[in-house]
């Protein structure tokens, strides 16, 4: 044998141990592992049972649950806005009492000449009108509780020195009412002098209390709608 | 629906209240059918061009806004004294201006103090696409006069309304920074300035109508409405007037 065919046989030799190695090496990899059983048939019955019976239930009434909890949201926001939105309507109808207070005085306020009658019936009109007035205010108050709690306080305090200057500005046409009735009496020039000096008085405060309670109604509108725009844009966000 | 209850009356502004105790009651002034008119000065009393031009630069910082339509939300902005400023994130700090201040579309530089703006309208331009960090604004002036020129030609309020009355577009510029972006800002019920709305977005093509405050002269409140001379209430055309909303 040359040397060039001995190196060839050591070669393959060489070659032949280190297949043999990896070919050992391979089948150690091959040790069963513990979830082989899952690549038998029974197996995959065995994971689709539990994927069709447990996990698909599962997520079918999570994802329920999800629907239904938001669904329930946006159902509670609708019915607020509903609320809120006829919360702005009946404060327009109590507004409305402030103009109605004023046309039912205007006749005294500009006419010096009127007769006792007209005295008494305005006193019974303005009786019956402060009682639905107070009704109304009851029926605005009461829908408050539907303005969100952030802003709620602000809204309740603007309404509650709303109704004062309201009390002021109603206090003041029934006075100008009265004064207007005394000077139908016969009295001495000086006091008949006085009471139309005090009246003059009291149409300046009145021209002071209309603007102000614009002001007050203004705020007050403003703010509902502020709150009834962000209940809206909630409301989308469940689209 | 919006039934106005108007008082009517021939005796003057609330004004003469606070200067009962002062002055002599000012003669009576027939102003018309539509209610008592409102003005910051004694009617038939001449008007001095410094006492205008003193309620004038009040007037320009105690605007109103109400009813701000912003793009993406169906809340409407509104507040008090009323300003523009740059805002970084929402925190609202600093003074803020009281006059809109850009370059006209000629490229020239022009202010617009708050006391001579009736409304103004953000105008959509491909050209100001948001980001842009620019925004052209529509402005209607009125009345465009000065104090002097109120007092001396004595003008009714339809002739203030003929001559004197200006549209003017401008470009603002809607960022200082990259972190700083234009907001009108306004106080609320606490007094507090917070933001309105930021400049770019507010609602395009829509109207906003600034409104006139009031400023405290003794124990009342009287509207700061600058150029409310008797010869301009006089008219029966003047729309200020005491109304009982309802």
């Amino acid at each position: 044998m040359t040397d060039e065919e001995k190196q060839q046989i050591i070669e393959r030799l060489r070659l032949e141990q280190q297949l043999r190695k990896e070919l050992h090496a391979g089948d150690e990899e091959k040790t069963p592992s513990r979830f082989r059983w899952l690549e038998s048939k029974f197996g995959i019955l065995i994971v689709g049972a539990v994927v069709s019976g447990i996990l698909v239930p599962v997520f079918q009434y999570t994802q329920e649950t999800i629907k239904w909890k938001r669904q329930n949201r946006y159902e509670n926001v609708k019915y607020n806005l509903g609320m809120m939105r006829e919360g702005m309507k009946e404060f327009v109808y109590v507004h409305e009492f402030v103009a109605e207070a004023y046309e039912r005085a205007r006749p005294f306020i500009e006419n010096p000449t009127l007769s006792q009658k007209e005295f008494d019936t305005y006193y019974q009109q303005q009786l019956d009108m402060q009682s639905k007035r107070f009704q109304q205010d009851a029926k605005f108050a009461s829908l408050l509780i539907y303005f969100p709690d952030k802003q709620k306080g602000n809204l309740r305090q603007i309404y509650n020195d709303y109704l004062a200057n309201v009390e002021s500005y109603m206090g003041r046409l029934k006075t100008i009412v009265q004064i207007r009735s005394k000077l139908l009496q016969k009295m001495p020039a000086a006091n008949a002098q006085q009471l139309r000096d005090q009246l003059e008085q009291l149409q300046a405060e009145l021209d002071g209390a209309i603007l102000k309670l614009n002001q007050d109604y203004d705020n007050i509108l403003q703010i509902m709608k502020q709150q009834i725009g962000e209940s809206e844009d909630v409301s989308e966000s469940y689209m | 629906m919006c039934l106005k209850a108007i008082c009517e009356g021939r005796r003057i502004t609330v004004l003469v209240f606070a200067l009962m105790s002062t002055m002599s009651s000012p003669a009576g002034a027939d102003i018309g059918s539509n209610g008592k008119v409102k003005s910051p000065y004694v009617q038939d009393r001449a008007v001095l061009a410094e006492e205008v031009a003193r309620i004038k630069s009040i007037s320009a910082h105690t605007r109103l806004l109400r009813d701000v339509a912003i793009q993406g939300t169906h809340s409407p902005g509104g507040g008090r004294d009323v300003g523009l400023m740059y805002v970084t994130g929402n925190r609202v700090a600093g003074d803020p201006l009281f006059a809109f201040t850009g370059t006209t579309e000629d490229g020239k530089p022009a202010s617009v103090d708050f006391s001579e703006v009736e409304s103004f309208w953000v105008v959509p331009r491909d050209d100001a696409a948001p980001g842009g960090g620019k925004l052209l604004v529509e402005i209607v002036q009125f009345p465009l006069i000065t104090p002097e020129e109120l007092v001396q030609r004595q003008p009714s309020y339809s002739e203030l309304f003929d001559h004197n009355r200006k549209t003017l577009r401008l470009w603002l510029n809607t960022q200082a920074t990259p972190n700083k972006t234009l907001c009108l800002v306004g106080k609320d019920e606490t007094r507090q300035y917070r933001i309105i709305a930021r400049a770019s977005n507010l609602t395009q093509n829509t109207k906003i109508t600034f409104d006139y405050g009031t400023f405290a002269f003794g124990q009342i409140n009287l509207p700061a409405i600058w150029w409310a001379i008797p010869s301009v209430t006089r008219d029966s055309n003047y729309p200020y007037r005491t109304i009982v909303k309802s």
